[in-house]
């Protein structure tokens, strides 16, 4: 029963510590120069797809080495959209990246779901390359390697082509995305925590075991990456906004793909949070890298270097682990009785 | 009444003649071990009849509905439901999480979503109970790999139990485990199973749990059943005695 208590009691104060930072954030753009909102801003939409990787790395045991697909394909509608209609509305660009983001991971989770470990990675990065060859190869319709530009969009019917893009991104898209990430956020914590959710994990545990429960395994997989797709096809199309431009190397190219999964690992993949905090610090990480010097990859290799070696739980399994370090300080005194500290 | 019946099943892996010709019936309300010597079968033919494996010929019949290729999970459905040799449990969930999988597919929730599992009431309680039964109540909180292998064999029998099975099917649910932890294990099993009235096969190497707990047992060896009947029977039986107990029993009082 305290057991049980203090398992809710953990849960209660994750989800105050959510809304504390939440509240922090609500208030930066007042205080921090346009630069930085635009890199927060940057950081919550990376973040997105980065939880979105997640429910396959974390809590689907699938490591994908796609995610810039369904990234890129959702930023490629938004400017599709722009390019090809007369269509400026913000959620009807939103809504329909996250369609065929999603339609293009039920392709792809289709054919992956058949396969298991780096096979699976490995085709996830090809279906992820040939959107990006595509994308490339097509330049009369696709801007080739000079992708596409995006305008401003309209939201809900507020026309802001002729508002400066800076003024734009700290007055209102920031907190647009602010709340899109809030949404995202908790629609994927109720999702890993409903009975879909752990039917999943118990997949990644053992799926031979989870066939012989009368569970169709394939399927499960399957709407694991359709709802992980959706979600990064949302982050894609945000991240077009937010950029003003899509470009196929910006979006689509495999080094993205693997920035995403260097987000979770950095954050700690192992936790739900995890990959959030990955996203922001790799944003800054980057940034600032950049930078600094020529030879930014370098840096960003020797920190996975690190992270790999010292912090293979991540920055939040880190913390996580700081806590349990004093919590487990409480043994019984001399001459107390020795009792069931588990009951 | 047979409740599952196979007809001249075969299953040969190249040379290797696995299952070869076996006809097999399980009765309502009844514990059958299975036996034989390493190699015998045994489990191929568990595999076999759990959809693990498709026979290279032969039919298999549950309730009299023919369910031969069926995969894994469609058997399972129908209501057999085997545990395995080397338990296979979620060791990253906790114990009652464990359950609640088994009981997530039975309620066919697998796709709910947009619910908290916390909050499913009646799957919470339903897993208490089942833990109750088996006397893990205590741990179900606990991560299972903290657990002990004699608590994960029991773990292991009550995640099959929790899919209300028409048919169980245990693959050795004593290997592995102390001779006092044993004893433990087989009797919780057999309490709940003749409770529920549950048909039970049981491969087990264990003579002592065979002929203590076991109402029928069949005899495998090198692919064919080789004996059938009451434990005494079988006991008695000279091929059996030669080629699976070894003369161990041999001299022992019937």
């Amino acid at each position: 029963m305290i057991a049980k208590i203090r398992y809710i009691r953990h849960n209660v104060m994750k989800i105050v510590l959510i809304i504390i930072a939440f509240a922090v954030l609500l208030v930066l753009p007042k205080i921090l120069p346009r630069y930085q909102v635009f890199l927060i801003s940057q950081a919550m939409t990376f973040a997105i797809v980065a939880l979105a990787l997640n429910l396959l790395l974390n809590y689907g045991g699938m490591v994908s080495f796609g995610h810039a697909g369904f990234f890129g394909l959702g930023a490629y509608v938004v400017a599709f959209l722009q390019k090809y209609t007369p269509i400026r509305e913000f959620w009807i660009a939103v809504l329909l990246a996250i369609i065929f983001s999603a339609m293009f991971a039920a392709v792809v989770g289709a054919v992956c779901t058949r396969a298991y470990g780096l096979y699976l990675s490995m085709l996830t990065l090809g279906f992820a390359h040939i959107l990006y060859v595509i994308m490339y190869k097509l330049w009369m319709w696709t801007g080739g390697s000079d992708g596409l530009p995006v305008d401003m969009p309209t939201i809900f019917g507020y026309d802001f082509s002729n508002v400066p893009r800076m003024d734009f991104i700290s007055n209102y898209f920031y907190y647009l995305i602010l709340a899109l990430l809030l949404i995202c956020v908790v629609s994927l914590w109720i999702i890993v925590k409903s009975p879909y959710g752990r039917i999943l994990e118990a997949i990644r545990d053992d799926e031979i075991r989870c066939k012989f429960l009368g569970i169709s395994v394939s399927l499960h997989k399957w709407v694991a990456f359709i709802i992980s797709g959706a979600f990064s096809g949302m982050s894609g199309a945000l991240f077009a906004f937010l950029n003003g431009r899509v470009t196929p190397d910006l979006t689509l190219h495999w080094s993205l793909s693997m920035e995403i999964v260097f987000m979770a690992l950095l954050g700690g993949f192992k936790t739900f949070i995890g990959p959030l905090v990955g996203a922001v610090c790799f944003t800054y990480l980057k940034t600032y890298a950049i930078a600094t010097t020529i030879f930014w990859e370098f840096i960003l290799g020797a920190c996975l270097v690190v992270i790999i070696l010292l912090l293979p739980r991540g920055i939040v399994g880190y913390l996580a682990d700081i806590r349990t370090f004093f919590a487990a300080k409480n043994y019984p005194k001399e001459g107390e009785k020795h009792g069931n500290s588990r009951m | 009444m047979e409740i599952l019946e196979c007809k001249r099943l075969y299953k040969y892996f190249g040379e290797v003649k696995a299952v070869n010709g076996v006809d097999f019936t399980l009765k309502k309300g009844q514990i059958k071990a299975l036996i034989g010597p390493n190699g015998a079968g045994k489990t191929t033919l568990v595999n076999l009849i759990s959809g693990y494996l498709k026979p290279d010929r032969g039919k298999v019949f549950f309730n009299g509905k023919d369910i031969t290729g069926y995969p894994p999970h469609k058997i399972s459905k129908e209501g057999i439901v085997r545990t395995f040799q080397v338990p296979r449990v979620f060791m990253n969930l906790s114990v009652i999480d464990n359950i609640r999988v088994a009981l997530i597919s039975r309620f066919n929730k697998v796709l709910t979503i947009h619910r908290s599992l916390e909050k499913m009431e009646d799957i919470t309680r339903n897993a208490m109970e089942l833990l109750d039964l088996v006397g893990l109540k205590s741990k179900a909180y606990e991560r299972t790999s903290d657990l002990s292998h004699g608590d994960i064999k029991l773990l292991d029998f009550s995640i099959a139990l929790a899919l209300d099975p028409t048919i169980l099917i245990l693959d050795e649910p004593t290997s592995g485990v102390g001779v006092s932890e044993r004893d433990l294990i087989i009797k919780t099993i057999v309490n709940v199973v003749r409770r529920k009235g549950i048909p039970t096969l049981m491969i087990e190497h264990d003579m002592e749990v065979v002929f203590n707990y076991a109402e029928e047992i069949t005899v495998m060896s090198e692919g064919k059943i080789i004996a059938e009947g009451k434990p005494g029977d079988v006991e008695n039986n000279p091929v059996v005695q030669e080629i699976v107990l070894g003369g161990a029993r041999r001299n022992a009082p019937a």
